[in-house]
């Protein structure tokens, strides 16, 4: 019995120092005390719906702050999400107090009379916000009713190996300058191929979900709409900018696989069959060091993406979040006062961009663009500052229709028409002829 | 003494009235007397009132509105449903064909594959045959939505039926890549899903059987074969045609399956459900859904009632 004890003892010694080493290993999360004190005197119960990781904490503490509100929170997302929002509308009651949504589907509350106004309430925030995001949460109305909270500038990630491997530059000032068009970008690709054998980038064609092709018409400063408020889907420039896409897998750049799926994360993590980047919003940032590819740090560049030639503004968005107030909320004052003191709130949006363990998304307020924390060299870019670049592309991100009322409709038809010119059954004229038929009927 | 006189001049009671006055008094009594067996069933017919009925009577109340789950309805009269007829059916029409494609394919190989497993499974010579019919039934009680997601994994392009085709050297195959394909994919994972409770209704069908009439067919001289056909399909006829309205009824009602395994190129996949919700959810049209559900049960309608008069003309 003593031998075992000792062993047992033994036993325990030795792995104490393991203990000691996972614990310190183990990243603490900071603490902020964003609150001094309760920003408002309303009482009352408070629902939250919001998007989890640093959101936690910041409830918690504001809960802390003002025991006169009993803070629910609820961490909610995707269509559950949006089906939650349309249910509580509709029934005039109940749901969340301060809700949380995609920008690309607000279009689909803004206008249906359930939201608040908060045209005054935003009026001294107006100039923190770039116009264009305001945009996509202004009613037909003119008013305003919601507030941008993260955006989603797009920007090319790419592997410096694969561009060092295929002969080509790969600093990103360099590599920027030599994708400025996405007829640039089909040309670097082809010498990828050609040099490498690898694919350019991520691209189905049964499955096309149609996001890369509105990058493409985006960037270029077209949309869904002409200028004169028109659904115009088969355009002229859009059908170029369909049978462009169409040449890359004409000459078999790209990788034919369905997007977030196992397939595609490991074309990102791969050391021997690696694609060599892509075209995304700024939060693959969050995403890549963490879960889909953390082992390939130091491996990744982060460039302009293309546009369509000298006067295009090469910059679009994707993603990106909102919150907004039902009209039938009973505490709307404390609702504000949330997001008064934290999406407005420059403290709060710096911890969402540089936060270690919880943060990486772009705020949407830009007053913290200037903040020296945000000049944040990343081990995992090769010490590039991508927040420089965000911001340069978030403020360049033209006013294009292609989110709105009717964008889930539209997107479904698109993408459709996208797969049948991929898999051959139509040309990009007629998919997109097609789709123009189809969407003015089914678009009120 | 007036009210004697008022007495007489009165009319005589309407038999009618009296007879019924009597009825709703038993009515009542019988009420009183079993009230907590009413109370005990009462939850049934509430839930099924809030849940069943309601949505039943507001989903066709919906079907002559527009309405977007949010503002106030607008009557549209007829307009949803000519809309549905129109062009802008599209949708819809295209996933009550892509239903039928699927049923060509999944209803006969089902129903074929249920009688003959059901058959070998009722045969008590068939060795641990209670593990097979227990082991078969799992796959009905496993949630669609991690078995489509599975199914996803494994037909991927390098999913693992692919990766043991290539180590064959057979090739691979595109399972999801191309609306044939996607849509064998999906009938597979339904017969997967589905094969168990096939089985089990097959099973008690052959069960109830009796078995001097087989018996008479070998002393006939038929084959085991020929008694299989000859006496015991004909006697499974109305097993064969329950098992096909629900074969049927589930193929138009897919809906887990689609969302797990994805709507498949061309949207060769999506089914009227899916569609429906769609409509509902995805685009805010609650009243054109509406008008699809009551066109989609039409329809569902009419092909019960087509095939109770092709399979069940004996029998049913």
């Amino acid at each position: 019995m003593k031998k075992w004890s000792l062993r047992v003892l033994l036993l325990t010694l030795m792995l104490v120092p393991f203990a000691s080493v996972s614990a310190q290993d183990e990243p603490t999360d900071i603490v902020y005390n964003f609150f001094d004190e309760c920003p408002t005197d309303a009482t009352g119960a408070l629902d939250i719906w919001l998007g989890s990781g640093l959101w936690d904490a910041i409830i918690a503490e504001f809960q802390a702050e003002c025991p006169g509100l009993a803070i629910t929170f609820a961490s909610r997302s995707g269509d559950d999400n949006i089906t939650g929002l349309q249910l509580a509308l509709s029934a005039g009651e109940g749901g969340c107090d301060v809700c949380n949504i995609e920008v690309k589907d607000f279009g689909q509350f803004v206008d249906s009379g359930a939201l608040l106004d908060l045209t005054d309430r935003v009026a001294p925030f107006r100039d923190l916000i770039p116009a264009d995001a305001w945009q996509y949460v202004t009613g037909s109305d003119g008013k305003i009713y919601g507030i941008p909270v993260d955006v989603g500038p797009v920007v090319m990630y790419y592997r410096r190996d694969v561009f060092e491997l295929a002969g080509l530059p790969s600093d990103p000032d360099s590599v920027s300058e030599m994708v400025a068009t996405w007829q640039d970008y089909l040309s670097v690709c082809q010498t990828i191929k050609a040099n490498t054998g690898l694919f350019c980038f991520p691209l189905s064609r049964a499955d096309n979900d149609a996001r890369i092709y509105e990058m493409i018409l985006w960037s270029q400063g077209l949309g869904y709409y002409n200028s004169a408020g028109e659904l115009a889907v088969n355009s002229p420039e859009n059908v170029a900018a369909l049978e462009l896409m169409g040449e890359f897998w004409t000459d078999e750049l790209v990788a034919d696989t369905s997007s977030w799926t196992d397939e595609w994360y490991a074309g990102f993590s791969s050391f021997d069959e690696p694609v060599a980047s892509i075209v995304i919003a700024g939060w693959m940032e969050l995403f890549l060091p963490t879960w889909i590819a953390p082992d390939t740090a130091g491996l990744w560049g982060v460039a302009r993406m293309p546009g369509g030639g000298e006067a295009s503004p090469r910059a679009a968005l994707d993603g990106g979040s909102a919150l907004f107030i039902p009209a039938h909320s009973a505490t709307a004052d404390a609702a504000w006062a949330f997001i008064e003191n934290t999406v407005l709130a420059d403290d709060v949006m710096l911890a969402f961009r540089t936060d270690p363990t919880r943060g990486g998304v772009l705020p949407a307020i830009t007053s913290v663009y200037a903040d020296p924390s945000m000049v944040r060299p990343l081990a995992f870019f090769g010490e590039q500052n991508t927040t420089a670049l965000y911001l340069e592309v978030y403020q360049n991100v033209p006013a294009v229709r292609i989110w709105g009322p009717d964008y889930t409709a539209i997107n479904d038809v698109i993408r459709t028409a996208i797969q049948r010119f991929a898999l051959g059954e139509a040309t990009a004229e007629e998919a997109l002829t097609a789709a123009q038929s189809e969407l003015a009927e089914v678009v009120r | 003494m007036m009210a004697h006189i008022q007495q007489l001049t009165d009319p005589p009671p309407d038999p009618v009235a009296v007879e019924r006055s009597r009825r709703r008094s038993e009515t009542w009594a019988r009420v009183k007397k079993n009230k907590w067996a009413y109370l005990f069933i009462a939850p049934f017919y509430v839930m099924f009132t809030i849940f069943g009925l309601f949505p039943l009577l507001f989903s066709l109340v919906l079907s002559f509105h527009e309405w977007d789950g949010i503002r106030p309805l607008r009557f549209v009269g007829l307009e949803n449903f000519q809309f549905l007829l129109g062009e802008g059916g599209t949708l819809f029409w295209e996933s009550m064909r892509n239903s039928l494609s699927i049923i060509v394919f999944y209803v006969p190989i089902m129903t074929v594959l249920a009688l003959i497993i059901a058959a070998l499974l009722n045969d008590p010579r068939v060795r641990g045959f209670r593990i097979y019919r227990a082991l078969i039934f799992a796959p009905f009680v496993t949630s669609m939505i991690v078995a489509g997601y599975v199914f996803q994994m494994l037909l991927g392009q390098e999913g693992l039926f692919n990766t043991l085709l290539s180590a064959l050297g057979l090739g691979t195959v595109p399972w999801l890549d191309t609306p044939f394909h996607a849509r064998l994919s999906l009938v597979l994972l339904i017969i997967w899903g589905d094969l168990g409770y096939n089985v089990v209704i097959m099973l008690s069908g052959l069960q109830q059987i009796p078995a001097d009439l087989q018996e008479a067919a070998f002393i006939d001289g038929a084959t085991g074969l020929q008694a299989f056909l000859q006496v015991t399909i004909p006697l499974m006829r109305p097993v064969i045609l329950f098992s096909m309205i629900f074969s049927v009824v589930g193929a138009f009602a897919l809906f887990n399956e689609v969302v797990a395994l994805g709507r498949g190129p061309l949207r060769s996949n999506v089914t009227p459900l899916v569609t429906i919700y769609d409509t509902a959810f995805s685009s805010g049209e609650f009243g054109r859904a509406a008008a699809q559900s009551y066109v989609y049960f039409l329809a569902i309608f009419v092909l019960t009632i087509l095939q109770f008069r092709l399979v069940g003309r004996d029998n049913t």
